[in-house]
């Protein structure tokens, strides 16, 4: 559904990617683990437009998306959890949620959307006219994650949605994600809770400055166990 | 007596500080929206006085009669026109093409399209270098209570502005649009993550916060019955001030800001012996006090409150 092939990108004359290649199959949910710096987030920068890679392509069904704009990106149908929640502080939740379907044109299913994040999260009902920025941190990942969802995305890119919360809503967060793709959504997730992300996942990517140093594509615990050893090593090695 | 001396000048207040709230607008919805300081909009103010005097002008020559309800809708639709398309010009030719350049530089350089617009009206208007006489736009009679007397332009630009600035509440706060707007105010990045065309969001906020700033001309034209190609200049300085004292990004506060330097003002003119001599020096004054003990303004929560 989504691919990333062979992709660089620099800040500056810095590099950050060096010949990423990452594959990200509809239905599935995929995996980006490294450490702080390795390059997760620009990944998911560079497939938006924020970043221009310097070589390669991104295909979205098969379609190049490589140097269109960030909502041209966005309205061909993917929804973004983006790093930090990234609320709108000063808007109401109600607002927050019709942000986030800004792409789509029809009533009828901002109606439906809006009602299916209500009962998803039946806290975000009790706050519809609340501003954002008075929330929790864990509420504000339940409104973050259910704005994405407002524009029926074929597959969400999930920042590090666990970030900062506390270990039992971590546990729920992470429910709303296997259900988000039980019913039909493709998802990438980058997360610092490797190994709860690894458990979840269909494939796995390990990024190590910029690189893809090992990758997981078959989902079975030999595969995810090796890929688990490797991810150790390297986080020994950058001690 | 001393009553009816306060209600005029209670309405002569009003009239300039609703004035320096349309040009605060703008000033407040570029900051918070575009994040960027634009200077050349006091420009703005002067052209749509003069747009307003030429427009009239021709319409008159073509026939239609000054005085009339007609005759002053088509004159203001010149000036929102002349608004809209500078705002549209200096979104394609200085804000577009400085994106990504630091906040500085399109500073400098909307200071710099400010001279130049206001150095080739003086150029190319017939005899620009001189005061303009403003055209009568409406015939209307004065109007007189007790001993208070108020010109019906004052009335008729009051009504004006509150109609354009509540128009202007009501397109941010209620519509789709206007979400959009205030989610770019709020993170510009979230906003294009969620599909929110954020090129269309400047360009309709570079119109409409310039289309405001021409109708004040237009007023102030109304309201002095003459007009010059420099007047941009010290329009500016008291949007900005308004904008500061509001807090920079607050459209309310830019709108209470305006009202409140209006009504000092004309405190001071009215009250201080030959105040009118120091009329302009209040806006600096503000300007200064608010930096350096309010930076965020009467109503910022923190530095560089947004929409």
């Amino acid at each position: 559904m989504l691919t990333i092939i062979d992709v660089s990108t620099f800040y500056g004359s810095v590099p950050v990617l060096k010949n990423v290649i990452i594959e990200i199959p509809k239905g599935s949910i995929t995996c980006l683990l490294g450490s702080n710096g390795a390059g997760k987030t620009t990944t998911i920068n560079t497939v938006l437009g924020f970043v221009k890679p310097s070589a390669g392509d991104i295909l979205f069904n098969d379609a190049s998306i490589r140097g269109l704009p960030t909502e041209a990106i966005v309205s061909r149908g993917i929804g973004v959890v983006p790093e930090g929640r990234r609320v709108f502080p000063k808007m109401t939740v109600e607002e927050n949620l019709l942000v986030g379907a800004s792409c789509s044109k029809n009533k009828a299913n901002i109606a439906r959307n809006l009602e299916r994040a209500y009962t998803m999260f039946p806290r975000l009902a009790e706050r519809r006219s609340q501003n954002a920025g008075t929330m929790s941190g864990g509420e504000q990942q339940m409104l973050s994650i259910s704005r994405a969802l407002m524009s029926d995305p074929q597959i969400v890119l999930m920042d590090e949605p666990s970030l900062g919360l506390a270990p039992l809503i971590v546990n729920d967060i992470f429910a709303t994600i296997r259900q988000i793709n039980k019913d039909g959504t493709t998802v990438l997730l980058i997360e610092q809770n490797a190994f709860k992300a690894l458990a979840m996942a269909d494939r796995a990517y390990l990024l190590q400055k910029g690189q893809v140093l090992a990758s997981c594509t078959e989902n079975t615990p030999e595969a995810k166990a090796r890929l688990k050893d490797i991810y150790l090593k390297s986080t020994e090695q950058a001690h | 007596m001393a009553g009816e001396v306060i209600v005029q000048q209670f309405f002569n207040a009003l009239s300039l500080g609703i004035m320096y709230a349309l040009i605060a607008v703008g000033f407040t919805l570029f900051f918070g929206v575009i994040e960027v300081v634009n200077f050349a909009h006091g420009e703005v103010f002067m052209l749509g006085a003069f747009a307003a005097m030429i427009g009239g002008g021709v319409f008159a020559a073509a026939g239609f009669t000054p005085g009339t309800v007609l005759f002053v809708l088509l004159v203001l639709a010149v000036v929102l026109i002349t608004g809209a398309l500078f705002g549209a010009a200096l979104e394609k030719f200085i804000v577009r093409p400085m994106r990504g350049t630091p906040d500085i530089m399109t500073l400098l350089i909307t200071l710099g399209a400010s001279i130049v617009v206001r150095e080739a009206v003086m150029l190319f208007v017939p005899n620009g270098r001189n005061p303009q006489p403003f055209p009568q736009l409406i015939f209307m009679n004065s109007l007189t209570a007790g001993g208070v007397l108020i010109k019906a332009e004052t009335l008729l630009c009051i009504c004006l502005s509150a109609l354009l600035i509540s128009g202007m509440y009501y397109f941010i706060e209620k519509t789709v649009f206007g979400r959009y707007i205030r989610a770019t105010a709020q993170d510009r990045e979230a906003a294009m993550m969620m599909g929110v065309n954020v090129k269309l969001v400047f360009v309709v906020t570079l119109v409409l916060g310039s289309a405001l700033g021409a109708v004040a001309g237009l007023m102030n034209g109304m309201a002095y019955g003459i007009i010059k190609f420099n007047m941009g200049f010290a329009a500016s300085i008291k949007g900005f001030a308004s904008a500061v004292v509001g807090g920079l990004g607050n459209i309310y506060g830019a709108i209470v800001g305006g009202l409140l330097l209006g009504f000092l003002e004309i405190l001071v003119v009215s009250v201080v012996p030959d105040g009118s001599s120091y009329q302009d020096l209040i806006s600096f004054l503000i300007v200064i006090i608010c930096l350096v003990f309010r930076p965020a303004g009467l109503f910022g929560e923190r530095a560089y409150e947004k929409v």
